[in-house]
C-alpha cells in the first residue's frame, strides 16, 4: 500500500479512529515562479539551467533580487522550500562581478557547513571555467592546519560556526586580512537557533566581527535564513543590529499534508492510566515501514531512540541479518555514521530512521512521506519543524502526532486547535546582558584596542565598562586607547554555548585486541546512560558498560545479548549557598545545582515491565550559579487545602518559567524555576528562579530587581487566558477547577506581603 | 561578579563627578618615540658562502647573500605566546655585522603608544638588509611584526626579505642527538657556553607590565641582555650550521655527521652524503647509516655495492632485520634465487619484533615457498649446488645474530 492507500484504511480501522482526536488536511500548494532576475550573471543562469531550474520560486527571486541590491535580507525558509538559492546566487553575482570579494557562511555546527560546502562545489562545477575559479572552503577545528594558510590567502567562501569565529578567526584577524578587506556578504544560516544566551553570544560575535570590517573599510550585508518562527524579521535584526527586509512569502509547491492526532486508548479505567505513547508510536510506524513508506519517526530522549530503532530494525531483518532500511540517529554517534545516514536517507537506501531532534535542524536529508512523533515535542516551532520532515512537493504526507501521558501531551491531543491555532514560539535574546557583553568587550578589546571615546556597538554604557576592565587591570589606558594588558587570549575563557562540552569516549571493548571507539556523549549525559551495568543502546546494538572511567572521561563497552534495557532516574536539587542581596522575603544568592543517579530500572523490551533495580555509584554533577528567590509566609496559604495549594505552586512555577524569559529576553532553557515545598535554607516554602549557565549570566539578577512585576505579569497570564481550568499556555500540567483563582489569590497575597516587607 | 552592576554604578558616578572638574589644558597631539639602546659583542668575523646557506634550506637567501653586512639578525619579546591581535611585541632587537662586531639595535616602547614608532624605526634598521636571519621567526616573530604592522595601518615592505630560520636546520642537524633543539640548549651543547643568571622567557610579558605600572626600567635591563644574547647567539649558530653542512666530516659528534649526510643526500649532494655514512662504518651507528647507504645504493643502481654492503652488515648483525630483508628481496626479484631469498627470510623473522612486518614477512615466506614448488623438480637439482654457497653466507649471521639475541 502506497501511503494514501495507508491512510484510507486507517480511516477505515475502527479501533484506530477511536484513538483519533483530530484529523487536520492541510491542502496542496500550488508553486509560484518568477524568472531569473535580469542582472543575474551569466554562468549562474547556465548552472541552474544544467540542473533544470529554468525559473525562480517568487521568493527565492525576491530574496535573491533584494540582497544584489545591497539590502540586508531575512529569508523565511519551511523545509523544502530551496532555500540555498537565496544566498549563493548573490554571492556568486558578487564574486563574479569582482573576483577579489570574500563571503563569510555561518552554520551552526561543523556538520552543516561540510553539507555545505559540497553543494557549493557541486554547483561551482555546473558553472563551468568561471566556477572553477572560486574557491569554498569550511575552516573549523577539522580543517587541517597545513590547509590554513590556503583557506585564509584563497578561499572566496569561507564557510564555519560561530564558536570558530569567535575564537579563531577574530582574534587573529591580522591574518585574515583580505577576507575583511574584501568581506561583502556574511550569511547566516539557521538564524532561530541562536537565541537566548547562545543569541546574545552571537550577537556580540556579530557586533566584533562588523567592528573589524569597520577597521578594514569594508561593510559587508546579511542574509539570514530562518525555519518559521514568530519574529524572524527582529530576531535577524538584533544579531546583525541593522533593519532587515523580510522575505516570507514561500513560492515553493507542497503536497497535501495531514495531521493526526492519536491518544493512546485508556488501559485502566479506574486509574485512567493510557497505553504507552511508544508502543503506539511503535506499532503505527512498523506499519508505515512494512507498507515500504519512507518514515522519520521523532522520540524525545536518546534511549527511546534505541529502544524503537531496535523495534523497527526487527520488521527488515533479512535472510542475512541486514537491518540496515531502519537507522537510529542521535547525538553521541560519530560524524562518519551520522553522514552515511544521511546519505542513506537521501538517495533512498534507508527507509526509515528513527531520531532525537538532533534532525530538527536543516541538515539535508531529502524529503519523507511520513512522520511520526512520539510524544509532543513541547513547542509549536519544533513541532512543525519536525513535521516538516515529511512533506513532498507533489504528493501527499503525513504527520502523527502521539501522546504520552504527560499532562502537557494530553492537554494537546484533546485540544488540538490550540496547537493548530496558536503562533509559533518568539525568539528572545538581549545582546546588551552585562554579564555576556563583558566577556565580547574584552574580546573585542584583544582584537583591537578601544578609543577612549568609542561606543562598542553604539552602547553608551561602553566607557563605564571599559573603566571598570581598567580598574581590574585587565585593559590599559594611554594615548587615548586602552590596550589589552594580558598574557592569555579572553576568547579561550568564553564558550558561546551554555552545554557542558567535556565529552566522554565510548569505547567498545568486546574484542580485547581491537578496541574501538564508537561515539562520545556530554557529561550531562554520561550519569543517565552510562553508569556501570547500564544496558547502552548503539545503532540498536545492545552493549553493557564494564567500567566507567571517570577520570579518563571513558566508558568501556562490551557487546550483550539481553531482552532488557535499562534506564535511570536524576534526581536535581538546589540549595543555597550565600546571600548576596536581601528585601523582605526575597533575596538574590549564589546556589548549588546538583544532579545526580542513584538507581536504575531494568526494564523488559516489549512489556516494558520492571525487572528490577540497581544502584549507581556515580559522582553527582554540581554546579555553582545564581538564583533569585521568594520565600512564602503562612498567610500566603490561609484557608486553601495543602493539596491545592501544592497543584497552583506547580501551575504558578510553570508560569513564571514561561513568563519570565519575556522580561529577562533569553530562551526558557537559560533559566531554571522550581518550588521547594520546604527549603532547607529559608525554612519556609520557596520559589527559585536560578541561571542555567554555570556560575550564571546575570539573568537572575535581572529577575530579582524585578521580581514582583515577573509576579504581577504571572497573574495577569493566569486571569486573561481564555482556557476554564488551566491549560499549557497559562498553568502548564497544573489543571483543575479554581486552581486559576487559587493562583491569583495567591499571587495577590505574595505580592500584598512583598509591599508591606 | 554577581554585584558587577552595582560596582559599575558606583564608576559612572566617578566619571560624572570628575567631569564636573574644569577641563585640563588639552595637549597638542604629538607622536611618542619609544626608547631605543644598543650593544655590542666581539665576533669572530664571518665567513659564509651561498653554497652553505643554500644547503641549511634557503635557497633564496643564499642568492640574495652579499657579505656578513648584508645580514639582519631579528628577535622580538612579546606579551605572550598566544598569536592573536592582542598579544604585541613590545621590544624588537636588530642585529648587523660592523667589522668584528656584532651590534645589536634594540628598539623597546615604553608604552603602547610608542608601538607605531617602534615599528617605523624597525624599518630603519633594516636599511640595506638583504636576508634576515632568526630562530623560529618564520612561524612567530615575522607573522607578530606583520600583524602589528597591519594593527598599526604600516606597509610591511620592510620585513618581505629572504629570511633564514635557523630553527629549522638546526633541529634537521641536531636533533638526534640534543632531541630538544631550543636556542638555550643549542648554546650549551653545540657553542659551548651556559647563560648566567637569564630571565626565564615565561617571566617577560610580567616584567614588562610591571614596568608599565611602577615605570622603573631596571628590571627589564634583564630582558634586553637576553634579547641581545639571543641575537648574537644566532650569529654564532648560523656560523656552526654553515660549516657543519659544508664541511661535515670533521664534525666531532657521529650523530650530526649521520643528520649532515642526510640533509646532504636530500640536497643531491650525494658524495658527500655518501662519505658521510662511510665515516660512520664499524661505530655506534653503523646499523643506521647502512641502511641509509643501501637506500642511496639503490637509487643510484648500484646493486652489487648494495649486496655488498648488506651482506657485510648481515654478518655483522648490524641494522637487525634490514639487511635480510633486503637481501631476500634482491634475492627473489633480482637474482632468483629462492633458497637464498627463503633462508634470509627467515631469519629475518628469527630477529623480528614487530607485528606488522612479521606479517609481512610470513606472506613473503608463503610465496617464496609457493614459487619453489611451482618451480618444480628441475629446480630443486639444481638447487642442490646452490646450497653450499649459501651455507657459507648465512652461517656467520646465524652466529652473531644468536649472540645478539643473548645479547637482549
Amino acid at each position: 500500500m502506497n501511503l494514501e492507500q495507508c491512510l484510507q484504511a486507517k480511516k477505515a480501522d475502527k479501533a484506530f479512529m477511536d484513538c483519533v482526536t483530530h484529523w487536520e488536511r492541510i491542502p496542496a500548494r500550488a508553486a509560484r515562479y518568477a524568472d531569473f532576475p535580469p542582472s543575474l550573471a551569466a554562468p549562474l543562469r547556465r548552472a541552474l539551467e544544467k540542473k533544470g531550474i529554468y525559473r525562480l520560486y517568487t521568493h527565492q527571486r525576491e530574496a535573491v533580487e533584494a540582497s544584489m541590491a545591497g539590502k540586508d535580507v531575512t529569508v523565511v525558509t519551511p523545509t523544502a522550500s530551496g532555500k540555498t538559492l537565496c544566498y549563493t546566487l548573490p554571492t556568486l553575482q558578487a564574486v563574479l562581478e569582482q573576483p577579489s570579494s570574500r563571503a563569510l557562511f555561518l552554520f551552526p555546527t561543523k556538520a552543516l557547513a561540510a553539507d555545505q560546502v559540497a553543494e557549493l562545489n557541486a554547483f561551482l562545477a555546473l558553472m563551468g571555467e568561471e566556477g572553477e575559479r572560486i574557491k569554498a572552503f569550511t575552516y573549523d577545528g577539522d580543517t587541517a592546519v597545513s590547509a590554513r594558510s590556503a583557506v585564509r590567502a584563497a578561499g572566496h567562501i569561507v564557510v564555519t560556526n560561530p564558536d570558530m569565529l569567535h575564537n579563531g578567526i577574530l582574534p587573529n584577524h591580522t591574518k585574515w586580512v583580505r577576507l575583511f578587506e574584501n568581506l561583502k556578504i556574511i550569511v547566516i544560516d539557521e538564524v532561530h537557533v541562536y537565541r537566548g544566551v547562545f543569541g546574545s553570544n552571537m550577537a556580540n560575535v556579530i557586533r566584533r566581527l562588523l567592528r573589524l570590517c569597520r577597521f578594514y573599510g569594508s561593510n559587508p550585508r546579511f542574509v539570514c535564513c530562518s525555519a518559521t518562527i514568530a519574529n524572524p524579521a527582529e530576531l535577524a535584526e538584533k544579531i546583525c543590529a541593522r533593519p532587515m527586509t523580510l522575505v516570507d512569502d514561500n513560492g515553493a509547491p507542497m503536497g497535501e499534508r495531514q495531521v493526526i492526532f492519536y491518544n493512546p486508548p485508556v488501559v485502566n479505567k479506574q486509574l485512567g492510566i493510557r497505553a504507552g505513547s511508544v508502543n503506539h508510536a511503535r506499532r503505527l510506524s512498523a506499519e508505515l515501514v512494512q507498507n515500504g513508506i519512507y518514515t522519520i519517526v521523532f522520540a524525545k530522549s536518546r534511549l527511546q531512540v534505541e529502544v524503537l530503532t531496535t523495534y523497527l530494525k526487527r520488521l527488515v531483518t533479512d535472510a542475512l541479518g541486514n537491518s540496515d532500511r531502519v537507522r537510529g540517529y542521535r547525538g553521541g554517534y560519530l560524524p562518519n555514521l551520522r553522514r552515511e545516514i544521511e546519505r542513506g536517507l537521501r538517495d533512498g537506501s534507508v527507509q526509515a530512521v528513527v531520531s532525537t531532534n538532533a534532525l530538527e535542524l536543516g541538515i539535508d536529508i531529502g524529503q519523507l512521506e511520513a512522520c511520526v512523533l512520539c510524544g509532543y515535542p513541547g513547542t509549536v516551532a519544533s513541532t512543525w519543524q519536525q513535521a516538516g520532515r515529511a512533506g513532498r512537493r507533489k504528493t501527499c504526507s503525513a504527520t502523527f502526532v502521539v501522546a504520552s501521558s504527560a499532562p502537557l501531551d494530553q492537554y494537546i491531543v484533546t485540544h488540538p486547535e490550540y496547537f493548530l491555532n496558536q503562533s509559533p514560539e518568539n525568539a528572545l535574546l538581549n545582546p546588551d546582558n552585562l554579564y555576556i557583553l563583558m566577556n565580547h568587550i574584552k574580546c573585542a578589546a584583544f582584537e583591537l584596542p578601544f578609543e577612549k571615546d568609542e561606543l562598542f556597538a553604539g552602547l553608551e554604557s561602553t566607557p563605564d565598562l571599559l573603566a571598570y576592565l581598567q580598574e581590574e587591570g585587565v585593559l590599559h589606558l594611554v594615548g587615548n586607547k586602552y590596550h589589552w594588558m594580558a598574557e592569555e587570549m579572553p576568547s579561550t575563557e568564553v564558550s558561546l554555548r551554555s552545554a557542558f562540552d567535556e565529552n566522554f569516549l565510548i569505547i567498545d571493548i568486546t574484542d580485547p585486541a581491537h578496541h574501538q571507539v564508537i561515539g562520545e556523549m556530554d557529561r550531562y549525559t554520561v550519569p543517565m546512560l552510562l553508569h556501570e551495568r547500564a544496558i547502552y543502546l548503539h545503532n540498536a546494538t545492545q552493549y553493557q558498560v564494564e567500567k566507567l572511567d571517570f577520570g579518563d572521561k571513558r566508558a568501556y563497552i562490551k557487546r550483550v545479548d539481553v531482552d532488557y534495557y535499562t534506564d535511570a532516574d536524576l534526581n536535581v536539587s538546589l540549595r543555597v549557598l550565600d546571600v548576596l542581596k536581601e528585601r523582605g522575603n526575597e533575596a538574590l544568592g549564589e546556589v548549588l545545582v546538583s544532579s545526580i543517579v542513584t538507581i536504575f530500572k531494568k526494564m523488559k523490551f516489549d512489556t516494558h515491565e520492571n525487572l528490577g533495580f540497581g544502584s549507581v555509584d556515580i559522582p553527582e554533577l554540581e554546579m555553582h550559579t545564581t538564583a533569585a528567590w521568594l520565600a512564602l509566609d503562612e498567610p500566603v496559604f490561609a484557608g486553601i487545602e495543602k493539596e491545592q495549594a501544592q497543584n497552583a505552586m506547580v501551575g504558578i512555577s510553570y508560569a513564571l518559567h514561561t513568563i519570565a524569559p519575556l522580561y529577562l529576553m533569553c530562551a526558557p532553557t537559560d533559566i531554571h524555576v522550581s518550588y521547594h515545598v520546604k527549603d532547607q535554607f529559608t525554612g519556609k516554602p520557596t520559589l527559585f528562579l536560578s541561571d542555567r549557565v554555570p556560575g550564571g549570566v546575570g539573568l537572575s539578577d535581572k529577575a530579582y530587581d524585578m521580581l514582583d512585576l515577573l509576579l504581577d505579569k504571572v497573574r495577569e497570564t493566569i486571569g486573561s487566558c481564555p482556557c476554564e481550568n488551566g491549560c499549557p499556555s497559562c498553568l502548564g500540567s497544573a489543571f483543575g477547577a479554581q486552581v486559576k483563582a487559587l493562583a491569583q489569590t495567591m499571587i495577590g497575597r505574595m505580592l500584598d506581603e512583598s509591599f508591606a516587607g | 561578579m554577581s554585584l558587577l552592576r552595582d560596582r559599575l554604578k558606583e564608576l559612572a558616578k566617578k566619571r560624572e563627578e570628575a567631569s564636573k572638574d574644569p577641563p585640563k589644558e588639552a595637549q597638542p597631539p604629538q607622536r611618542p618615540s619609544c626608547a631605543q639602546r644598543t650593544e655590542r659583542f666581539a665576533l669572530p668575523p664571518l665567513r659564509l658562502q651561498g653554497e652553505g646557506l643554500a644547503l641549511l634550506g634557503e635557497e633564496e637567501a643564499a642568492r640574495a647573500y652579499a657579505g656578513p653586512e648584508s645580514l639582519a639578525f631579528l628577535d622580538v619579546e612579546t606579551t605572550g605566546l598566544s598569536h592573536g591581535a592582542g598579544t604585541v611585541a613590545f621590544e624588537i632587537g636588530v642585529g648587523r655585522i660592523r667589522g668584528s662586531c656584532m651590534e645589536v639595535r634594540q628598539l623597546w616602547m615604553r608604552d603602547y603608544d610608542q608601538e607605531e614608532d617602534m615599528l617605523r624605526r624597525l624599518a630603519e634598521l633594516l636599511q640595506g638588509a638583504a636576508v634576515l636571519v632568526s630562530f623560529n621567526g618564520k612561524s612567530f616573530d615575522l607573522p607578530m611584526l606583520e600583524g602589528r604592522m597591519v594593527m598599526n595601518r604600516l606597509p610591511p615592505a620592510c620585513l618581505h626579505l629572504p629570511l633564514i630560520d635557523l630553527l629549522h636546520p638546526a633541529r634537521r642537524m641536531y636533533k638526534l642527538r640534543l632531541r630538544t633543539c631550543t636556542l638555550t640548549n643549542l648554546e650549551e651543547r653545540v657553542l659551548g657556553f651556559t647563560r648566567q643568571d637569564d630571565v626565564p622567557g615565561a617571566q617577560i610579558p610580567g616584567l614588562w607590565w610591571q614596568f608599565l605600572k611602577d615605570g622603573n626600567e631596571e628590571p627589564l635591563q634583564k630582558v634586553f641582555e637576553h634579547n641581545a644574547r639571543d641575537v648574537y647567539s644566532m650569529a654564532l649558530l648560523l656560523q656552526a650550521l654553515h660549516d657543519g653542512h659544508l664541511s661535515p666530516l670533521e664534525l666531532e659528534s657521529v650523530e650530526d655527521v649521520y643528520s649532515v649526510g642526510r640533509v646532504l643526500e636530500r640536497a643531491g649532494r650525494v658524495e658527500l652524503a655518501e662519505s658521510c655514512y662511510l665515516r660512520l662504518d664499524g661505530g655506534p651507528l653503523r646499523g643506521l647509516s647502512g641502511q641509509a647507504l643501501s637506500r642511496l645504493y639503490r637509487r643510484q643502481g648500484r646493486l652489487e655495492d648494495r649486496i655488498a654492503l648488506l651482506q657485510g652488515m648481515a654478518q655483522a648483525g648490524s641494522g637487525g632485520v634490514f639487511p635480510h630483508v633486503e637481501l631476500a628481496k634482491i634475492y627473489e626479484h633480482k637474482h632468483k634465487k629462492l633458497d637464498l631469498a627463503l633462508a634470509h627470510t627467515e631469519r629475518a623473522m628469527f630477529l623480528c619484533a614487530d607485528e606488522a612486518q612479521m606479517q609481512a614477512l610470513r606472506q613473503r615466506r608463503a610465496r617464496l615457498k609457493r614459487k619453489k614448488t611451482a618451480l618444480g623438480l628441475r629446480k630443486e637439482r639444481e638447487g642442490s649446488r646452490e646450497d653450499g654457497r649459501m651455507e657459507g653466507e648465512l652461517n656467520g649471521a646465524q652466529g652473531r645474530g644468536a649472540a645478539n639475541h643473548q645479547e637482549r
